[in-house]
């Protein structure tokens, strides 16, 4: 549980790197109040959350499922799972480097207001970066899904990963707007890359343990 | 003695041997003081022999110093030979008391690990949170203890700032050390962005301690368990953590400082590296460019061994908040068009005087920290040899 808090925390620099970063100016854009700000803010991590408790619910099933198989392929996938992510996310950050956000290809928060009212538009880009599946949640859910936790205990994790991303977007609006925060995007691209690497070490241990059972 | 004032050096000692000698005077006598503790013991001849020819190293360096006005020819000799000492020492001891590198549980749960200064960003948040220092060290007494070894590091640091990493780190020498291997560089080119790793490294390893009340950079990470001490292999976890801390001790501190002349360790991994660079913005000392004389050559920047002169750096007309305080760049640019600055006084002015009062405030820390490393891995290098 504690990993996934850490998982959170740790990438959640490049989560408000890449996400953040398109959501701030469309809602700081408007030349909003801070009631506007408030609510805005609170239904895109609203979403988040939301989407985050389903997934740590359908983690605990998949992982109820994943019990069944054996000690090796129990290995097996969890190890492999931890390495192919941590490609994905290596990937992923490139992208975000070269990009000005990675969170979604497909639409932004100014696309996705050509299609619905502006009020719930914090709201579905909650939903949509969040189904996004970004490699670190692809981790959180690896981590859920073969931990044996039980649907609550999942979601409690998931509740936790959600705290560590959402403690970088919290103060934000308040403290003034950061439009090109270039050290901090990369300081959130290398935290994220050096815990991709602790979890490919992870994976690598994983596999190599495959050897002696 | 012939005269070599070296062209140009812009201070009133360089190539005055009297001058020279005067002005180093009071440090000879401040350091026999620090160094023999004022009544040196010469009862024992192996460790006065190591007390002299420690002190008059620290006295010829410092002479030269001023009389050369180079710094960081000087500086890197007494650096790089303080970690070499200071592993000598601490590896020799480490055998004396428990006849081996390694340590074991029971050493961790008798607390019997000397402290080291990179654990100290690691410490502060679980302090708060618990009222207690996650390492298992003596907090007072005996041989490194906690208080004293974060009293140390913060005073230097408050002011020297970052000089810390070229003046009072013992570590720094190797990767310092490694990166005047060669003359030119294999590798010229690095990304601009890793500049910002130890921030990152810092981050994580502050949010993985206050999580889990270990502190996981001595853990896992830290390549210098390669030349002090680390956990005996007795598990596959062990095993992964000793292949961790050796492969980038050979990556870090040998392989890429040799490859790029830079200090990849202290540049791109050292999480109290990135505390140190924050200090450089309360402290006295900066390194000052003077843009008329400056013609952008680069040399300075090429030189730089952590990255702290780019050329944005220069049009600002000052080092980085990254810089150590190494003065690499002061002694290669011909233009002297870089000088170490105190914050609020005029550029261009009292040159002599500026320098003066850095090098008396950083060599002091530089000699007091490494007297004893020296003087011990002197006495032991004399005991291998049969000498003692
Ligand atoms: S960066 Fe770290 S290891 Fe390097 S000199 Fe500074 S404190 Fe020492
Ligand atoms: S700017 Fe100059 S003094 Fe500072 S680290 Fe670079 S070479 Fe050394």
């Amino acid at each position: 549980m504690n990993e996934s808090f850490f998982l959170g925390l740790s990438s959640g620099v490049s989560c408000l790197a890449s996400c953040g970063v398109v959501l701030f100016p469309y809602i700081m854009g408007r030349q909003a109040s801070s009631r506007y700000i408030t609510v805005s803010m609170g239904s895109y991590l609203g979403a988040r959350l939301m989407v985050y408790l389903l997934l740590g619910l359908l983690a605990a099933f998949m992982g109820k499922a994943f019990f069944l198989f054996d000690v090796f392929w129990k290995s097996l996938i969890t190890g492999g799972a931890y390495l192919v992510f941590s490609f994905i996310m290596v990937f992923n950050l490139l992208q975000l480097r070269k990009q000005q956000h990675a969170c979604s290809s497909s639409s932004s928060p100014y696309q996705l207001r050509k299609k619905y009212k502006a009020e719930y538009v914090p709201f579905i880009w909650g939903i949509v970066s969040s189904l996004n599946l970004c490699p670190p949640l692809l981790i959180a859910f690896t981590q859920t899904a073969t931990a044996q936790l039980t649907p609550l205990q999942s979601m409690l994790s998931f509740f936790l990963f959600f705290a560590g991303t959402a403690v970088y977007f919290l103060p934000l609006p308040f403290l003034g707007f950061f439009k090109k925060n270039e050290v901090l995007k990369i300081i959130g691209i290398l935290s994220t890359a050096l815990v991709t690497t602790w979890f490919f070490i992870k994976g690598l241990i994983i596999l190599t343990q495959l050897l002696f059972l | 003695m012939t005269q070599t004032k070296s062209p140009g050096r812009p201070y009133s000692t360089v190539g005055k041997f009297w001058k020279s000698l005067l002005y180093a005077l009071p440090m000879i006598l401040i350091l026999f003081f620090f160094a023999s503790g004022g009544k040196p013991d010469l009862s024992n001849g192996p460790r006065t022999i190591a007390l002299f020819i420690t002190l008059t190293f620290f006295s010829v360096i410092f002479f030269l110093m001023l009389y050369t006005g180079r710094t960081d020819r000087y500086r890197a000799m007494v650096f790089v030979l303080f970690s070499v000492f200071m592993s000598i020492s601490f590896i020799s001891m480490m055998f004396e008391a428990r006849q081996a590198m390694t340590f074991n549980n029971a050493d961790l749960l008798e607390c019997k690990i000397p402290f080291c200064h990179l654990v100290i960003p690691m410490t502060i948040i679980p302090a708060a949170l618990t009222n207690s220092i996650i390492f298992p060290g003596n907090i007072i007494g005996g041989f490194a203890a906690i208080s004293m070894m974060v009293v140390l590091w913060f005073v230097a640091t408050l002011v020297l700032g970052r000089g810390f990493c070229s003046w009072g780190c013992f570590y720094g020498g190797w990767d310092d050390g490694f990166s005047r291997v060669r003359k030119k560089p294999v590798i010229k080119k690095f990304s601009p962005m890793l500049r910002w790793m130890p921030f990152a490294v810092l981050f994580l390893v502050i949010l993985s301690a206050a999580m889990t009340l270990v502190p996981t950079y001595c853990d896992w990470i830290c390549p210098f368990k390669t030349v002090t001490e680390f956990e005996k292999v007795t598990s596959f976890e062990t095993l992964v953590k000793t292949i961790v801390f050796l492969s980038l001790f050979i990556g870090l501190v040998i392989t890429l400082p040799i490859l790029t002349r830079k200090r990849a360790q202290c540049g791109l991994l050292c999480p109290l590296g990135a505390v140190n660079s924050a200090f450089n913005k309360v402290n006295a000392f900066e390194l000052k460019i003077d843009k008329e004389k400056c013609t952008e050559c680069m040399k300075c920047s090429r030189e730089c061994p952590v990255e702290a002169l780019t050329p944005e750096d220069l049009k600002n007309g000052k080092a980085s908040f990254l810089c150590v305080k190494c003065g690499k760049c002061v002694d290669v640019c011909s233009k002297q068009a870089i000088q170490l600055h105190i914050k609020g006084t005029p550029t261009d002015k009292r040159l002599t005087f500026s320098r003066n009062l850095f090098l008396y405030t950083s060599f002091l820390f530089l000699a007091v920290f490494s007297s004893g490393s020296y003087q011990g891995g002197i006495y032991y290098i004399m005991r291998w040899l049969h000498l003692a």
